[in-house]
């Protein structure tokens, strides 16, 4: 089932980097048990875009990043408890990277790696590591969603 | 009683005495006359001595020698005679004689000692027979050997060892050393061969004085103008005029003509070879291309016997596949008048079985230059051409999997990117603020569905099995499907590609398919240098038309220069290079007759050059090598 749109109301004909959606944001700050925190990671703008409104349609606060350096911008003051990386950014740094490094900023940060590559045996060590779950594309947001409860009731059981 | 014992005295002895007076009449004879001629004293007495010569001019002789020594009285000297016995047997007879002188001295007859020499004589006379012929074979045989060593080619060298000194020579030797006889008669053997050498050689040979030893081997030679000739020498020790010596026969070092002994060679073996090998020879008239010989193997090979082929000048064209007759009689017409060239073609076995045949074909010619014969070498290569195809598959499907795993990250991106926004179309598509919203999402599925498509399209081309097929192309589109599918990688990497092409350019017999991977591989390489930029363009000359890649990346090293078409190699072994992507290019534009390059391009980057010749040029070479 798709979550349902909660109360308030939001308007999202104009998207400016950090601003959107806040009307919704607000609405979600007010409940009792806030979501966690997320920051997206890919360099894919319509991929953002639609995975954004998907979880702060859920509730959650998040961040998008298009960049490896604003991924780590938004890190620092938006402390993000949910990292979802794209793998391949077209960039010196891949997703992995990021994930290393913004995990051993904050070893509480949970990690999901989306990848379109489909040879398994190149998953570097180190993403075993520092990568928690990985999400194969094509996928379905429900998988998503299952992906981070499941983070979420380990992050409880383990705290 | 004195006269008596006298008389016993004289009978005693073994020679005949005869006293005769002046005038030569027998006035005593001894009885031992009698045991040398058959005579009795009493026969002989009385008659004159003269009377028992055998020739009548020895008789006038003695006659006047008588007259002569009575008058001028000579001191005796003994003489030979022939008489005859009384029973007829020649009779040779030495005469020693005295005077017989009366109280005043003058001579009044003689005193003759007869001594029977006729066994001597004839002793005598077989010796000096004998030794004449003796001497004559001796002369003979001399000649004989002089005429054969002044006929040798091979010099004759015959030294004594302990002396160092040169025996005989002949006159070959003269000509190799450059001596006269009588300069190199005189001449230390030390100096006709280099010292450390003929020291060796001598040496051994003193050693072993005489008999066996017997050597061979290549010796420098000084001559008398003192250059040096290099001479093969065998020999051995010998005795000669009684003393230890060695014998040398020299032979120069000839420029032998290399192709006489190839002939020679070939000419025995030939035949042998034609039997044996698996490889089918044959030997044609150039003229009336009749086939003239064929090897036993045509028979295994061609499935055919060789008399059918002897009696019917058609049956090699008729075993032919017909769609290579053509191209086969193309190549042996102008083959067999240049040297060398070969040719690939099929042949039909009578059960229907087809092999590949690849032929070499030589010309033969005469010594005015004019190819009479043709040899032809077939060998049956249809392992090869299966093994090469299978070769040729797995190149292409190892190519294809490292293809495919880079597409399916292409393709799996826009399907998620697709999926996420049909569903966020459907999550929100009854809000009616969030029009914008489903519009967007419908947008980025149409685009992302296209992309897949045209993707996919571009994997079926490459995965379809029919590499050989060629038709006219223009390569400006195959470019351009090239650049459409590398694009999305490129911008990942923050490359750009800039093409320039002629969408006119005249069209080319190709693969589409395979020129694809060819562009494709050097895009990718290109992406990959970590440059900034990609421009492709083509160009077109009279004969060829070029497409040109260059990057402004890190550009090539040496070993990437020359060893970036060799298959396996690669310098991305850690980023999953196969090391095959280059090599499929180069073999793919060599069968294309086409050729590639990779250069540097300046100020940094490369440059990889892809040239094709033009549709009609390619076309008609192209199709030699169609199978």
């Amino acid at each position: 089932m798709i979550p349902r749109f909660g109360p308030g109301s939001f308007n999202l004909v104009r998207v400016d980097e950090g601003e959107r959606f806040q009307a919704m944001i607000e609405v979600h700050e007010q409940e009792e048990i806030p979501l966690p925190r997320i920051l997206i990671v890919d360099d894919e703008p319509d991929f953002l875009r639609f995975l954004c409104l998907h979880f702060e349609r859920q509730g959650h606060r998040v961040r998008v990043a298009g960049s490896v350096k604003d991924a780590i911008r938004l890190a620092e003051e938006f402390a993000p408890e949910i990292l979802i990386a794209d793998w391949m950014l077209g960039e010196s740094m891949d997703g992995v990277d990021v994930c290393t490094y913004l995990r051993r900023r904050d070893s509480k940060l949970r990690t999901v790696l989306m990848t379109g590559r489909v040879d398994p045996p190149d998953f570097p060590m180190v993403a075993e590591r520092v990568v928690d779950r990985r999400l194969d594309k094509p996928f379905f947001l429900e998988k998503l969603d299952t992906l981070l409860s499941e983070l979420d009731v380990e992050q409880r059981e383990g705290g | 009683m004195e006269s008596k014992r006298y008389r016993d005295l004289l009978d005693g002895i073994p020679h005949a005495i005869q006293e005769c007076d002046a005038s030569g009449v027998i006035t005593f004879a001894s009885r031992s006359n009698q045991e040398i001629s058959g005579f009795t004293p009493e026969e002989l007495v009385g008659t004159a001595i003269w009377e028992r010569l055998v020739a009548a001019e020895d008789r006038e002789r003695l006659r006047e020698y008588l007259t002569y020594i009575v008058e001028a009285q000579p001191p005796p000297t003994p003489y030979h005679c022939t008489e005859q016995t009384k029973d007829g047997r020649r009779l040779e007879l030495r005469v020693d004689w005295r005077y017989r002188r009366d109280g005043e001295g003058n001579p009044i007859g003689f005193i003759s000692c007869l001594t029977d020499v006729t066994q001597q004589r004839d002793a005598e006379r077989q010796q000096q027979r004998t030794k004449a012929e003796l001497e004559q074979r001796v002369q003979e045989r001399t000649e004989e050997l002089q005429s054969i060593y002044d006929a040798m080619v091979d010099g004759v060298l015959i030294v004594d060892v302990l002396h160092d000194r040169v025996l005989r020579v002949n006159q070959a030797a003269e000509r190799i050393m450059g001596y006269t006889m009588e300069e190199l008669e005189v001449t230390p053997f030390s100096r006709v061969v280099p010292p450390a050498r003929s020291q060796r050689v001598l040496e051994k040979l003193k050693a072993l004085q005489e008999g066996t030893l017997k050597i061979a081997q290549s010796l420098p030679c000084i001559r008398k103008d003192g250059s040096e000739v290099r001479v093969d020498v065998t020999g051995g020790s010998i005795r000669y005029q009684g003393v230890p010596a060695a014998i040398f026969f020299l032979r120069e070092e000839m420029d032998r003509d290399p192709y006489e002994d190839f002939l020679l060679e070939a000419e025995k073996s030939l035949p042998q070879l034609a039997a044996n090998m698996r490889d089918v020879f044959w030997l044609c008239d150039r003229d009336a291309n009749r086939v003239l010989y064929v090897s036993p193997s045509y028979e295994q090979t061609w499935g055919r016997s060789r008399e059918e082929l002897y009696a019917n000048a058609d049956a090699f064209c008729e075993s032919v596949h017909p769609e290579d007759r053509k191209a086969l009689w193309r190549h042996l017409r102008g083959s067999e008048k240049r040297s060398g060239s070969h040719q690939r073609f099929r042949i039909l076995r009578p059960d229907g079985s087809v092999r590949w045949i690849h032929n070499r074909s030589f010309p033969i010619r005469d010594a005015s230059g004019h190819a009479f014969r043709a040899i032809r070498i077939s060998e049956d290569v249809t392992e090869v051409v299966e093994s090469e195809r299978a070769m040729h598959r797995s190149e292409r499907l190892a190519s294809l999997g490292t293809l495919a795993a880079g597409i399916a990250h292409e393709i799996n991106n826009p399907i998620g990117a697709a999926l996420i926004a049909a569903q966020t179309a459907i999550a929100v598509h009854d809000d009616p603020n969030a029009k914008q919203v489903v519009v967007d999402c419908l947008r980025n599925v149409v685009e992302a569905m296209d992309r897949c498509g045209r993707i996919v399209r571009n994997i079926l081309r490459l995965a379809r099995d029919e590499p050989r097929e060629r038709s006219l192309e223009c390569l400006s589109e195959i470019i351009r499907h090239a650049v459409d599918m590398s694009r999305e990688s490129a911008r990942k990497r923050g490359v750009t590609i800039l093409e320039s092409l002629d969408p006119s350019s005249p069209k080319l017999l190709l693969n589409a398919m395979e020129i694809e991977l060819v562009l494709l591989n050097l895009i990718r390489n290109a992406t990959e240098a970590k440059g900034a930029n990609i421009w492709i363009r083509t160009e077109e000359s009279a004969r060829h038309v070029r497409v040109v890649v260059e990057d402004d990346g890190e550009g090539l090293d040496d070993e990437r220069r020359t060893r970036g078409f060799d298959p396996f190699y690669t310098s991305r072994l850690d980023e999953g290079g196969t090391g095959l992507g280059l090599s499929i290019a180069h073999r793919i534009v060599a069968d294309h007759l086409g050729n590639i390059t990779l250069e540097p391009r300046s100020p940094k980057g490369a440059r990889a050059v892809v040239e094709f010749p033009k549709a009609e040029a390619s076309a008609r070479t192209g199709q030699v090598f169609v199978e």
